[in-house]
C-alpha cells in the first residue's frame, strides 16, 4: 500500500529519462530488504522516494512534460493571487494565520504529551505478549483488595500448567522494603556507598523477557547464579568510573541484616523514562534462597513457590497467538489447586492478566511500582486538542463566509473574464493551503520558541521528542491537508457559485445560508469555550479541595529520614542507637519533636491481615492494615485520640499487649461507638497475638485523597520504627537539617544520610493531577484566545460592512450607545445561546470525571455563572474595539463616497 | 582549472565507479561506498550526484538488459570518461602536492 503510493509519487515527479533505472534500483533494494527481513521495508522505500526528491532528478517544469505549461502558469497565478489577497487584507490574514498557528501549536504539543503517555513500554520488544498477573482478593464475598502483586507460586505454577505461558518472571522488593545500600569494595580509600530506591530482585527470565538491552554480560544467564548483580550503565559509572565493572564485587546491605557480596555479571543501558518499572540495580532472585539460615527450606517456600504472602510482581509472556481470555478462564482451577484452604476460610482469589501496555495509564491497583498516569486525563486532554484545532478551522471558515461579499466581486469579475468554476475552486483551495501551510510554519516557530516551557508543564522528559518519529510528520502533513480542505471547501464551492451578473450588479447580499452557517459555527465555537472554562474551574476546585482538605494529621514542617539500612544485629545496640538519635535531636532548639513509626503518610500500607474480636467467629474476621508507632507519634502528627488513651512511655504493658484502632477500624470490627472498643480483646491469628484496645484514634488519610481512609490497627513499635518524622522550626530548617545530619552520623555511623520533606513526598501523589490541571488550564485558555481572535475578526468585519447603515442611523439621530447595543447584540446573543446549550453537557462530563475521586467536590452553580460571565465579558471586550470605533466614527467618512 | 573541481562525495562516487569498472550501477555503487566508507548513502544523494557528473561530462552511461529482480527494469551502468579521468588525476595531484608540502614537524607534532 505505502509502496504502491510511493512508487506512483516517484513516477509522478521523476525525470522521465531517469525513471526506469532509478526505480529499478529502488525495487532491487526493496526486494533485498524483504528477503533479509529488515524492519518496515515499505517505509524504507517511502523514505528513499522522499530523499530522491531533488532538483536534479525532478522532471523539468517545461514543455514536453505532463503538466503542460498552461497549467503551470495558472498554478503560479493561483499562488500569486493567494499571496496578494493575503497581503491586501493584512488584518484578516494575520487573524487567520495566527489563530490557526496557535491552534496547530496547541494540537501538536498536546499530541506530544499524549504520545509520551502512550509510549510507555514501547521499548520492550515482546510488550504485546507480556502480562502482569493481577490478584483480586475477596473475603466473605467482599472485594478486599485489587493488587498488582501476587503470590510467589503463581508464576511457576502458570509456567508449569499452561503451555501458552512461555516465560514467567518474578520481581521482589519494590516500593516498600528497598532500604538498601550497596558499597563498592575495590580497595578505594573512600568507597562509594549508595542508597538504592530503584532496586529489584529479579528472576533470570526477566532480562530476556523485557528485552533489557545489555552492554556487557549475557541477558539469558546474567541473573542465574545467587549473589550476582546487574547494574545500569550510569550506576557502573558511579561505582567504577571508567574501569570495567564485570566481575567486580559489590556489597549489599539492608535493614533485614542481610550482608552479601555480589559479583557484577552484567551492565544494561539506562532504562528510559517511559516505563512503569524503573530500576538501576537487579539482584539475582536465587540470592533470596541462600538466606535460609535455619536450613529447613523456608526460603524456598517463602520466595519460591509459596502461596502464602503476596508481595511479588509476576509477569508472564504468552505465545504470540495465545488467547489471554481463554487462559484467564482456567485460572480459578489453578487457584483451587494451589490454595485449597481458601474455601474453608471463605476467601476467594481471582487472578487475571493485565496487558503490560495498560499498566501506566489504566491500572489503579494497590502496591503499584510507581504512581500511575491518568488514562482519563490523557483522554480529556486529547479531546481538548481536537477542540482547539476545530475552533481554529471554524475561525477560518467564518471569516471567509463573512468576506464572501467582497470576494464575490472578484469571482464575478473573473467569471466575466472567462474563468471556469473549477479553476475558481482550485484558486480558493490553494489559498486555503497557503494559509494552512503558513500557519503550520508559525506553529513550529511558536513551539520552538517556547522551548522547555512545555516540557515542564507536561512533565515529559526533555530528551523525549516526537520530531524524530515518522508518524508525527505524517500527522503534520495530514493536518495541513485536511485543514486546507475543510476550511477551504465552503468558500471554494459557495463563493465560486456566485452569479456574476448579480454580484456585479450589487444585488447579492450576504447569502442567508452563509449567515446561518456562520452563526451556527460561532455558537459551536463558544459552546466549546464555555465547556472548557467550566472544566478548568472544576479541575481547579477539585485540586484545591484535595490539597487543602484536612488529612487528619499535620504534615507541615516535617522532615523524614528512613531508618539506617546498615545495622547492628543486636537488638540492644539498635535500641540504644535509636534512643541516642532521638534524644540527641530533641535537645536542639530547632527541632520540635521526633516520632518513629512503621508507616509513612503518603505511602500505601502494605501489610493487611484478617483481624477479629474474641467474640467474633473466624470467618467474620476483617482485613485491617497493621502499623507500628512510637509514643510521640500521635501527638507530633497532631492526630486525635477520640476514646481511651494514647500509648504512654510510663506503662510497660503498652509494648506487647495493647493496640490502638482507627475509627474506621473500630467500626469495621463491629463497634458502634469508639468508646465501645476500649478494653476489648482482639484476635490476630497470624501472629497468635490477642492484645486489647487501649484507644481509638480519629481517621486520617494515609494516602492521597484518591484513596479511601484506611482501617488500621496500630501497635507500639518502639525501636522497630522504619521512619523518623522530625518536626522542625521552619525558619531554621537548613540549620535543622544540618543538625539531623550530624546526629545521624553520630548515632548510625557508616550509613549515608538522606532526608525528604513529608509534604513534598505526599503531594507527589498528585503529580499526574497537577499535570492534568496545568495542561487543561493552559490549553483551555489557548482555545479561548483562538476563539476570540476569530470573533474579533468577525466583529470588525461586520462593523465595516455595516458602516453605511451605522452612519445613516447616526445621521438620523441614534446615540452612540444605541449603535453599540445594535452591534454587540448579535454576538452576545450567539455567545449566550452557546453558554446555555453547553451547560448541561459540561455538567455531565465533569460529574463523570469527578466520580473517579472518592473524595470529591460537588459542582457548584458558581463555576457555571463564572463561565457565562467570563465568556460574555471576553466577547464584549473582544468586539468592543471595532464596535466603539465604528460607533464613534464620523458618518461623513462612510457616506461620502456614494 | 576550475572545470575539474570535484566535491568530496563526487570524488568518492567517481572513484567507486572506477573500482566497480563494468558493474557500476546504482545499488552496487551504494553498497560499495557504504561498505568501504562505513557511511550510509541514500539513493537520492547518489543518483543526483551521478546525474550531475554525467551532465558535466565526467561520466557517461548506458542501459543494460531488463532484469527480473528489478521488476523488469534495466540497470544503468556508468563509466568514467577521459575528461572525468583528467579531473580525478587533477584532484589527486593537488592532494599529493599538499601532502608533500606539509613540513615534517607539523605532522610529528600532531602525532604526539
Amino acid at each position: 500500500m505505502i509502496k504502491k503510493l510511493a512508487s506512483k509519487f516517484f513516477k509522478f515527479y521523476c525525470h522521465p529519462d531517469y525513471w526506469v533505472d532509478i526505480s529499478g534500483d529502488l525495487d532491487e533494494i526493496y526486494r533485498h530488504n524483504v528477503r533479509t527481513r529488515k524492519k518496515y521495508p515499505q517505509l524504507r522505500y517511502f523514505m528513499q522516494v522522499l530523499q530522491l526528491f531533488r532538483p536534479s532528478l525532478i522532471r523539468p517544469i517545461t514543455e514536453n512534460s505532463i503538466i503542460n505549461s498552461n497549467h503551470t502558469i495558472m498554478l503560479k497565478n493561483y499562488f500569486n493571487v493567494a499571496f496578494r489577497s493575503l497581503l491586501k487584507n493584512r488584518m484578516y490574514s494575520f487573524i487567520n494565520i495566527f489563530g490557526l498557528a496557535i491552534g496547530l501549536a496547541a494540537f501538536l504539543m498536546i499530541n506530544h504529551f499524549v504520545a509520551f503517555e502512550e509510549s510507555y513500554e514501547n521499548h520492550i520488544i515482546y510488550r504485546e505478549n507480556i502480562y502482569r498477573v493481577q490478584l483480586d482478593v475477596y473475603q466473605n464475598g467482599e472485594l478486599v483488595y485489587k493488587s498488582s502483586e501476587n503470590y510467589p507460586g503463581a508464576g511457576p505454577a502458570m509456567l508449569e500448567d499452561f503451555p501458552e505461558v512461555i516465560s514467567s518472571a518474578k520481581l521482589y522488593n519494590m516500593g516498600s522494603k528497598n532500604n538498601v545500600i550497596i558499597t563498592s569494595e575495590n580497595g578505594e580509600e573512600t568507597p562509594q556507598v549508595l542508597k538504592h530506591k530503584r532496586f529489584l530482585y529479579a528472576e533470570a527470565a526477566f532480562l530476556p523477557m523485557f528485552s533489557v538491552p545489555m552492554i556487557q554480560g549475557d541477558a539469558q544467564t546474567a541473573l542465574e547464579k545467587p549473589h550476582t548483580i546487574v547494574i545500569s550503565e550510569s550506576m557502573a559509572k558511579k561505582y567504577f568510573g571508567n574501569e570495567n565493572p564485570m566481575g567486580k564485587l559489590l556489597r549489599l546491605e539492608d535493614d533485614d541484616f542481610n550482608n552479601e557480596l555480589c559479583t557484577v555479571t552484567g551492565v544494561f543501558q539506562d532504562i528510559p523514562e517511559n516505563t512503569h518499572l524503573k530500576f538501576d540495580v537487579l539482584i539475582s532472585f536465587n540470592t533470596l534462597y541462600t538466606r535460609d539460615t535455619s536450613g529447613n527450606g523456608w526460603a524456598k517456600r517463602r520466595y519460591g513457590n509459596g502461596w502464602g504472602r503476596k508481595d511479588f510482581y509476576t509477569y508472564v509472556q504468552l505465545k504470540p497467538n495465545a488467547d489471554p481470555k481463554r487462559l484467564e478462564s482456567q485460572f480459578p482451577n489453578l487457584v483451587d489447586k494451589y490454595k485449597p484452604e481458601n474455601k474453608e476460610k471463605n476467601m476467594k482469589d481471582v487472578l487475571s492478566l493485565q496487558p503490560l501496555k495498560d499498566i501506566h495509564l489504566y491500572s489503579q491497583l494497590t502496591d503499584e511500582a510507581e504512581v500511575n498516569g491518568n488514562g482519563d486525563g490523557v483522554f480529556y486532554i486529547s479531546i481538548i486538542a481536537y477542540f482547539i484545532l476545530i475552533i481554529a478551522w471554524v475561525n477560518y471558515i467564518n471569516l471567509s463566509t463573512a468576506r464572501s461579499f467582497d470576494r464575490g466581486r472578484e469571482v464575478g469579475l473573473r467569471k466575466v473574464m472567462g474563468s471556469y468554476r473549477s479553476s475558481l475552486v482550485a484558486q480558493f483551495l490553494i489559498e486555503s493551503l497557503v494559509i494552512n501551510g503558513l500557519a503550520m510554519l508559525v506553529a513550529f516557530i511558536l513551539i520552538f520558541s517556547t522551548g522547555n516551557l512545555f516540557h515542564n508543564l507536561s512533565g515529559t522528559p526533555l530528551d523525549y521528542v516526537i520530531w524524530s518519529q515518522s508518524w508525527f510528520w505524517i500527522m503534520v502533513a495530514s493536518v495541513v491537508f485536511i485543514g486546507s480542505l475543510l476550511s477551504g471547501i465552503y468558500p471554494a464551492f459557495v463563493i465560486s457559485s456566485f452569479k456574476p451578473a448579480q454580484v456585479l450588479h450589487g444585488k447579492l447580499k450576504t447569502s442567508s445560508g452563509g449567515v446561518a452557517l456562520r452563526k451556527a459555527l460561532v455558537i459551536f465555537q463558544f459552546a466549546m469555550s464555555v465547556a472548557l472554562i467550566v472544566g478548568t474551574a472544576t479541575v481547579f476546585d477539585q485540586m484545591e479541595y484535595m490539597q487543602s482538605k484536612d488529612l487528619g494529621f499535620d504534615m507541615e514542617q516535617t522532615i523524614v529520614v528512613e531508618r539506617p539500612p546498615k545495622q547492628d544485629t543486636s537488638r540492644e545496640v539498635r535500641s540504644n542507637r535509636v534512643k541516642s538519635f532521638k534524644t540527641g535531636l530533641k535537645q536542639r532548639s530547632e527541632i520540635i519533636s521526633v516520632a518513629g513509626s512503621t508507616l509513612l503518610p503518603g505511602k500505601k500500607l502494605r501489610f493487611k491481615t484478617p483481624i477479629r474480636t474474641n467474640l467474633q467467629s473466624q470467618d467474620e474476621a476483617v482485613p485491617l492494615s497493621v502499623a507500628g508507632i512510637d509514643f510521640d507519634f500521635a501527638e507530633s502528627m497532631n492526630m486525635e485520640i477520640i476514646a481511651g488513651r494514647a500509648f504512654s512511655e510510663e506503662m510497660r504493658d503498652d509494648l506487647d499487649s495493647l493496640v490502638i484502632l482507627t475509627e474506621n477500624a473500630s467500626r469495621a470490627l463491629g463497634f458502634e461507638k469508639p468508646e465501645d472498643a476500649i478494653g476489648k480483646r482482639i484476635e490476630i491469628e497470624r501472629f497468635r497475638w490477642s492484645p486489647s484496645v487501649v484507644g481509638v484514634m480519629s481517621d486520617y488519610h494515609q494516602e492521597s485523597l484518591k484513596e479511601e481512609k484506611p482501617k488500621t490497627l496500630i501497635y507500639l513499635s518502639g525501636t522497630g520504627s522504619e521512619y523518623f518524622m522530625i518536626k522542625v522550626n521552619m525558619d531554621q530548617s537548613s540549620q535543622a537539617i544540618a543538625s539531623i545530619e550530624e546526629q545521624w552520623y553520630r548515632s548510625f555511623p557508616g550509613n549515608p544520610f538522606h532526608y525528604f520533606f513529608l509534604d513534598e513526598y505526599f503531594n507527589s501523589y498528585y503529580e499526574s493531577e497537577r499535570q492534568f490541571k496545568d495542561l487543561f488550564a493552559t490549553f483551555s485558555i489557548l482555545a479561548i484566545i483562538v476563539g476570540c481572535l476569530g470573533l474579533f475578526g468577525l466583529s470588525s468585519f461586520t462593523a465595516i460592512q455595516r458602516a453605511r447603515e451605522i452612519a445613516i442611523r447616526k445621521v438620523l439621530g441614534s446615540s452612540i450607545l444605541n449603535i453599540i447595543q445594535l452591534l454587540s447584540k448579535e454576538f452576545l446573543i450567539l455567545v449566550g445561546t452557546a453558554t446555555l446549550i453547553v451547560w448541561p453537557l459540561s455538567y455531565y462530563l465533569m460529574d463523570q470525571w469527578l466520580d473517579n475521586y472518592p473524595y470529591r467536590i460537588d459542582i457548584g452553580w458558581t463555576s457555571f455563572v463564572y463561565s457565562g460571565v467570563v465568556v460574555l465579558l471576553v466577547t464584549a471586550i473582544t468586539i468592543s474595539y471595532q464596535t466603539l470605533k465604528s460607533a464613534t466614527a464620523n458618518p461623513v467618512d462612510a457616506l461620502n463616497h456614494e | 582549472m576550475k572545470e575539474y573541481q570535484l566535491g568530496e562525495f563526487e570524488e568518492i562516487v567517481m572513484l567507486t565507479v572506477g573500482v566497480l569498472y563494468d558493474e557500476a550501477y546504482g545499488v552496487a555503487l551504494k553498497n560499495e561506498i557504504e561498505e568501504r566508507g562505513q557511511r550510509s548513502v541514500s539513493i537520492g544523494a547518489l543518483q543526483s550526484t551521478l546525474r550531475r557528473l554525467e551532465k558535466k561530462g565526467f561520466l557517461d552511461s548506458r542501459l543494460g538488459e531488463p532484469d527480473k529482480e528489478r521488476g523488469g527494469k534495466p540497470k544503468r551502468f556508468f563509466r568514467i570518461t577521459a575528461y572525468g579521468k583528467k579531473a580525478l588525476t587533477h584532484s589527486k595531484e593537488i592532494r599529493s602536492e599538499l601532502w608533500d608540502s606539509i613540513p615534517k614537524i607539523a605532522l610529528d607534532l600532531k602525532i604526539r
